[in-house]
C-alpha cells in the first residue's frame, strides 16, 4: 500500500492544487513535507490516493499547478521519487 | 451618527465581518507555519479568502498578495516597475499613494489628463504620453475626491498594445466597479480591504500579473532553507506573520460584495449620489463637483467661501461624518482648481440610505 505525494514549494500552490483535485472529485489532502522530501526547506506535498496519481499529475499538469516531484510513499514513511 | 466617509473607510460593515475577526483571534494560529489544527484551519482562511478575490478580480488564487493597504500595495507595484528617472505616465487624479513613491524614487511622472469628468479627454492625453520608452502607466479607476470613474480599460488597452506595464489603483472602485487582472492585462492592481470591500483597517490586496519585487524580507514558511525570498507567488510579497484576523475579516467583505453584487452596491450608491447632488443644486451658493455621469458615490462640494474645514466641523457637530480638505490627493484638487480651498467630500456606501442623504441636506439648509 502507498500514496502518492506532489511536492509543492508554495503552500498556496499546495492548496490550489488540492483544489482541482477536489473539484475532479479526487481526495486530496495538503500537509506540510517531511524533510527529507523538502531540500529547500519548509515544503509541502497533495497526498492522494495510489489509484488516483496518473489522473491527478495529468490535472495538475493541464490546470498549470506548480509541484515540484511525484513520490510513492510506503505506510513505514519510506518515500521513492516516481515518474507519471 | 450619518457616516458619510466611506472613501476613507467603510464604518458599518456586515455583522460578519465583526465575528469573523474575533473567531479568528481565538482559534487560529500562524498560516503555513505549522501541521497542527490551529495553523492548518488559518492556512484554510486565507485561502478561502484569496480564493474569493481571485474570483472577484479574475486572477489565479497565487496572484493574490495580501498587504497592509492600498499604499503598500501601490509601493510594491511601484517599486518593481519605476527605477530613477524612468519616464512614467499618472492621471491627474492620483492619490498621494502613487505620487509619494514616485517622487521618493526620484521619478517626476508625466501628468496625462487633468480635466474632471472628460472621459475622453482624459484618454487622449494618455495616448499623447504613452510612448514606447515609458516604464509604467499608474491610474486610479475612480478620484477619491470627485468619483470621477477614468477611463482605464482604454488607457490600459492603449499600455497593452504599446507594451507598457499598466498598475491600476482600485482603492474606490474595488467591490464597486467590476475590476478584472485578465481583461486589463494589468501588471499590478492595488486596492484596500477596509473600503467597499467591507473588511477590517489593516488590510489591502495587490493582485499581481508579474512577480514583484520584494518590499521587505522574511520568513514565509516556504522554501526556508535559502538566504533569497522565494521567487514565486505570493510568498515573494507576504514576509512574516500575517494579518489573519484583518484577512477572515475582509474573506466575510468579500463574501458580502460578492452576495450583494457588485452593479447593484453601484446602482444603490449612485442614486444616493444623485439624491444628493439634487439637494446641493437647490442650495443657492453651493459648487458641486459633479458630471452625474461618470461618477461614483462619492461627491466634493463647497459652500460659498466657506472653509472647508468649518463646513465638515459644523457637520460633525450635527452627527454627520464627512471629510474635508485636499484628501491626501493634492494632485487632483490642482486638476480641478479646488488646491486653494479643498473640498468637502461626502461618500457613500452599501449600508447608506436616502433618508440619511435627505438629513444631510436638512442639516446643510440650517447652518
Amino acid at each position: 500500500m502507498f500514496i502518492y505525494a506532489f511536492t509543492f514549494r508554495s503552500f498556496t500552490a499546495a492548496q490550489s492544487g488540492r483544489n482541482v483535485l477536489q473539484q475532479l472529485m479526487m481526495e486530496a489532502l495538503v500537509q506540510r513535507a517531511p524533510k527529507n522530501l523538502s531540500v529547500q526547506g519548509c515544503g509541502y506535498v497533495l497526498r492522494v490516493q495510489a489509484e488516483d496519481g496518473t489522473r491527478a499529475a495529468e490535472a495538475l499538469r493541464m490546470y498549470g499547478v506548480p509541484f515540484v516531484q511525484i513520490y510513492r510513499c510506503f505506510a513505514n514513511g519510506v518515500c521513492q521519487e516516481a515518474e507519471l | 451618527m450619518i457616516y458619510l466617509d466611506s472613501a476613507a473607510t467603510t464604518l458599518q460593515k456586515p455583522p460578519e465581518v465583526y465575528a469573523a475577526v474575533k473567531t479568528a483571534m481565538q482559534t487560529l494560529a500562524s498560516p503555513g507555519r505549522g501541521g497542527y489544527a490551529a495553523a492548518v484551519r488559518a492556512d484554510e482562511a486565507v485561502y478561502g479568502c484569496r480564493v474569493l478575490a481571485a474570483r472577484m478580480f479574475d486572477a489565479k488564487p497565487e496572484c493574490i498578495v495580501f498587504t497592509m493597504n492600498a499604499t503598500h500595495a501601490l509601493n510594491l507595484a511601484i517599486k518593481t516597475l519605476v527605477h530613477r528617472g524612468d519616464r512614467v505616465v499618472i492621471s491627474g487624479f492620483e492619490h498621494n499613494a502613487v505620487v509619494r513613491p514616485l517622487y521618493k524614487l526620484g521619478t517626476e511622472p508625466v501628468v496625462a489628463g487633468r480635466k474632471l469628468f472628460l472621459p475622453e479627454d482624459t484618454l487622449r492625453a494618455f495616448d499623447e504620453a504613452i510612448t514606447e520608452d515609458t516604464k509604467a502607466v499608474i491610474c486610479t479607476h475612480v478620484s477619491n475626491v470627485f468619483g470621477y470613474v477614468l477611463p482605464v480599460q482604454e488607457i490600459s488597452d492603449i499600455c497593452h498594445v504599446r507594451g507598457v506595464p499598466f498598475v491600476l489603483d482600485a482603492s474606490q472602485s474595488a467591490g464597486i466597479l467590476p475590476v478584472s487582472l485578465r481583461m486589463l492585462h494589468a501588471a499590478f492592481v492595488a486596492m484596500p480591504g477596509h473600503k467597499g470591500l467591507y473588511g477590517a483597517q489593516g488590510t489591502g490586496i495587490l493582485v499581481c500579473g508579474q512577480l514583484p519585487e520584494t518590499l521587505i524580507e522574511g520568513g514565509t514558511g516556504s522554501v526556508s532553507a535559502l538566504m533569497q525570498m522565494p521567487d514565486f507567488l505570493p510568498d515573494r510579497a507576504e514576509a512574516g506573520t500575517m494579518n489573519v484576523c484583518g484577512i477572515c475579516a475582509l474573506q466575510e467583505g468579500l463574501r458580502f460584495v460578492e452576495k450583494t453584487g457588485i452593479e447593484a452596491i453601484a446602482a444603490h450608491e449612485r442614486a444616493l449620489q444623485q439624491r444628493l447632488i439634487r439637494h446641493l443644486a437647490q442650495m443657492e451658493g453651493v459648487r458641486v463637483f459633479s458630471d452625474g455621469h461618470d461618477q461614483t458615490g462619492v461627491v466634493s462640494f463647497l459652500r460659498g467661501n466657506e472653509d472647508c474645514e468649518r463646513t465638515a466641523a459644523l457637520l460633525a457637530e450635527r452627527g454627520v461624518c464627512v471629510r474635508a480638505g485636499l484628501h491626501c490627493a493634492p494632485l487632483a484638487h490642482r486638476s480641478a482648481d479646488s488646491f486653494d480651498t479643498g473640498t468637502v467630500r461626502v461618500s457613500v456606501s452599501a449600508f447608506n440610505t436616502e433618508a440619511e442623504i435627505d438629513a444631510l441636506a436638512d442639516i446643510l439648509k440650517k447652518l
